[in-house]
């Protein structure tokens, strides 16, 4: 009798554990089921309470993800960073970070942490690595070590051969874009209206420029040729005019250099985030 | 009897894992309920959707997709609410669930002003249900949004058939409704609405008369001055040899004058339109309030 | 341990008949929600909140006559004329915004010029080579240009 109390004991402690396990699996596949459906402030909430996820690796890695797809890049960082070195998702959980603190503009802080691997990984998915650290590099526009890491490239593996092949292709634009001189551009402006502009790259402004600040030339020439005379209301209204629009034409085409190495610059960090993003999500998923 | 024993230890252990099991979203439910019931409608939802991931029932499932829809409206997330209610799955099921949804879904959208949708789903109620008792409940959200796109004979066509379908066997109620609708949808009573087709047209013809259509007399005249100014910019420079000068600044003078004024007499009609049709619809609501809800 | 699971069914058919009951409160308070909803358009319904160029500036700078013609004009330009011809600016911050806070800034002899500059810009025209998310807004699809950009920058 004894012992059949002590069995029936056992069994209930035994279904009380598993429940409870499933329970917290239960919890996770839903969390998880959540982040994937776009419902990511309801899966943060979740993961905000207390004993939803007991281990902290996996609850920090969940809310840096959630974080991640939210598009908070820093909190995402900060969360992955977290996540133990004991743990089955750190390296997946590093990989996202070194992601989201490139997209962050952190990219020294990110290039450090490719030292911070397990030998195991850093050997098995070298490739990956190599182009994650090329890419870096390139942000941070250190080309003699991209370079270096570019030749390690064997563009052998599909899921890696187009992005090192834009990479390889930014970095030859990038080191093709001579200085344009933005004193330059003001003098070319100050000789005719809108050149300094389509020096500096901006073709539909310059024709606008140029139309405007000669429209209101051919005013005032017009308006002295009819008057001949300097001091008439006409030729000093439209004078004031054009010389305010030659001025700021002059100003435009100035800070127009620095806007457009702005948005080249812009452009081509894009290219390589994206080169840097997809092999990590094909890798590490 | 050793082995009744050990057969009814078993039973127990066994029933005793069913009640655990049945505990876990039980007590969901409840945790659920309770939190909807305080007012954290967020939290709420939140749960709502967790029972309705674990639960297995079709019927259960509903019910909490069901609360989680409500949580969300209550939180004017009608967007997510929305998104909830449409994964319910309308096959093989009973006339009042595919009415409690399509309702919902309908009502949700006259809340966020987007009375086409709105129609959407209130024809998807009509063609998917067939019992009329429940389509008939569905008539005074249709009024409401007919009203607000200025359908008024329609909104009272439905009107008078829901007087008659509730009140068919009590001819003193009915009597009084019909005339209480027709008093408030009488010829006289609708307001006039200046068509936006017209406002445009005039503003072409001559700049200024489509905002004094509207009763923007000020603006007309201000918009007649300056597309006047701008054509006798354009004469005087042609008058005293000034050619280049007076075409091309009165061509950009007039042409930004008068394409901006016909622009601006169609926005004007159409908020000359809003502007009384909403007075006006607000007074319908409070009465149709009056008579079809007790 | 029979007791238990009686209990047990007695309470999950509590629960359901409670459930049931807040289902007919949920249509009583659809009614409410119905009528007490309000048909809003924001665009019919918001006003313009113009203000002086000069505000809150020396009495001397606020109302000089070159200020005033300046102040005066972009004032007028903002309450009555842009009103009138349905001004629609492709950039985020519009044009009479950035020639106000380019005065406010820079003053008058650097600002006016960039007002201008920023005048033959306003065209769909200067659009052509932008770049999504860097030059403009991905989702209003508004261009970025600030005051700020204008600045002379520091080398270090």
């Amino acid at each position: 009798m004894k012992l059949l109390v002590y069995f029936s004991a056992i069994q209930l402690a035994f279904f009380n554990v598993t429940s409870m396990m499933a329970q917290i699996n239960q919890n996770y596949v839903f969390i998880n089921y959540l982040s994937q459906n776009e419902k990511n402030k309801e899966a943060l909430f979740l993961l905000n309470q207390p004993n939803e996820i007991k281990n902290t690796d996996t609850l920090n890695f969940l809310k840096g993800y959630n974080y991640y797809l939210m598009k908070k890049v820093d909190t995402a960082a900060v969360m992955l960073s977290k996540v133990s070195a004991s743990s089955n998702l750190y390296s997946k959980a590093k990989s996202f970070e070194i992601l989201n603190l490139l997209y962050a503009k952190k990219e020294s802080i990110a290039l450090g942490k490719f030292d911070d691997f397990s030998m195991d990984t850093a050997f098995m998915y070298r490739h990956v690595l190599n182009t994650m650290k090329a890419g870096n590099y390139l942000l941070l526009r250190k080309y003699e070590k991209f370079d270096s890491l570019c030749n390690t490239f064997r563009y052998d593996d599909f899921r890696l051969t187009n992005e090192q092949m834009r990479l390889k292709e930014l970095s030859v634009r990038l080191k093709k874009e001579y200085k344009k001189s933005p004193i330059k551009a003001a003098l070319l402006s100050s000789v005719v209206p809108g050149l300094g502009k389509f020096y500096a790259g901006k073709k539909g402004a310059a024709i606008a420029s140029f139309a405007t600040t000669t429209a209101l030339g051919l005013m005032v020439v017009e308006s002295y040729y009819r008057t001949k005379n300097i001091k008439s209301p006409q030729v000093i209204t439209f004078g004031t005019l054009f010389t305010f629009f030659y001025v700021g034409n002059i100003f435009g085409s100035y800070f127009s250099v620095q806007q457009q190495i702005k948005s080249t610059n812009g452009k081509i960090n894009n290219e390589i985030l994206a080169s840097i993003h997809v092999p990590i999500i094909r890798f590490f998923k | 009897m050793k082995f009744l024993r050990v057969f009814t230890c078993l039973l127990f252990v066994f029933l005793s894992r069913l009640t655990y099991a049945n505990n876990d979203t039980l007590r969901l439910k409840q945790f659920a309920d309770s939190l909807f019931i305080v007012g954290d409608y967020f939290e709420a939802s939140v749960y709502y959707q967790k029972l309705d991931f674990f639960l297995i029932g079709e019927n259960e499932k509903n019910k909490a997709k069901l609360s989680a829809a409500n949580a969300n409206k209550i939180l004017k997330q009608y967007d997510n609410a929305i998104n909830i209610l449409n994964t319910i799955s309308l096959n093989d099921v009973h006339d009042s669930l595919i009415y409690l949804v399509k309702y919902q879904c309908a009502l949700l959208n006259y809340l966020k002003n987007d009375f086409l949708q709105v129609e959407v789903y209130l024809n998807q109620l009509n063609y998917l249900v067939s019992d009329s008792n429940y389509i008939s409940k569905s008539w005074i959200l249709q009024a409401l949004n007919l009203n607000e796109q200025y359908k008024w004979d329609e909104a009272k066509e439905k009107l008078l058939m829901l007087n008659s379908r509730l009140y068919k066997n009590d001819s003193l109620v009915y009597t009084r409704i019909k005339k209480e609708l027709d008093g408030m949808y009488a010829a006289n009573q609708l307001p006039k609405l200046k068509s936006a087709n017209k406002a445009v047209k005039m503003s072409s013809l001559i700049p200024g008369l489509g905002q004094c259509y509207t009763n923007n007399y000020g603006e007309g005249i201000a918009s007649f001055i300056s597309v006047a100014s701008s054509v006798g910019i354009m004469a005087a420079g042609i008058v005293f040899q000034f050619y280049f000068t007076g075409i091309a600044a009165g061509n950009m003078l007039l042409g930004k004058f008068y394409l901006g004024g016909i622009k601006r007499s169609e926005f004007l009609a159409e908020k000359y339109n809003y502007t009384i049709a909403k007075s006006f619809n607000q007074g319908l609501k409070f009465r149709i309030k009056q008579q079809f809800i007790p | 341990m029979q007791k238990l699971s009686i209990l047990n069914n007695f309470l999950i058919s509590f629960f359901f008949l409670t459930s049931l009951s807040q289902l007919k409160a949920q249509l009583k308070s659809d009614n409410d929600l119905l009528f007490g909803a309000v048909n809003y358009k924001s665009e019919y319904e918001s006003k313009r909140n113009v203000t002086y160029l000069f505000e809150g500036k020396h009495p001397i700078v606020k109302y000089n006559p070159v200020s005033l013609m300046f102040g005066g004009l972009l004032f007028l330009y903002q309450k009555t004329i842009s009103v009138q011809i349905g001004a629609a600016c492709p950039y985020e911050v519009n044009c009479s915004q950035f020639s106000k806070q380019c005065i406010q800034k820079y003053g008058i002899f650097k600002g006016i010029p960039l007002t201008a500059d920023r005048l033959t810009r306003c065209t769909k025209l200067a659009g052509i080579d932008m770049v999504e998310g860097v030059d403009y807004n991905s989702r209003t699809h508004k261009i970025y240009d600030k005051p700020s950009d204008y600045q002379k920058k520091k080398k270090p």
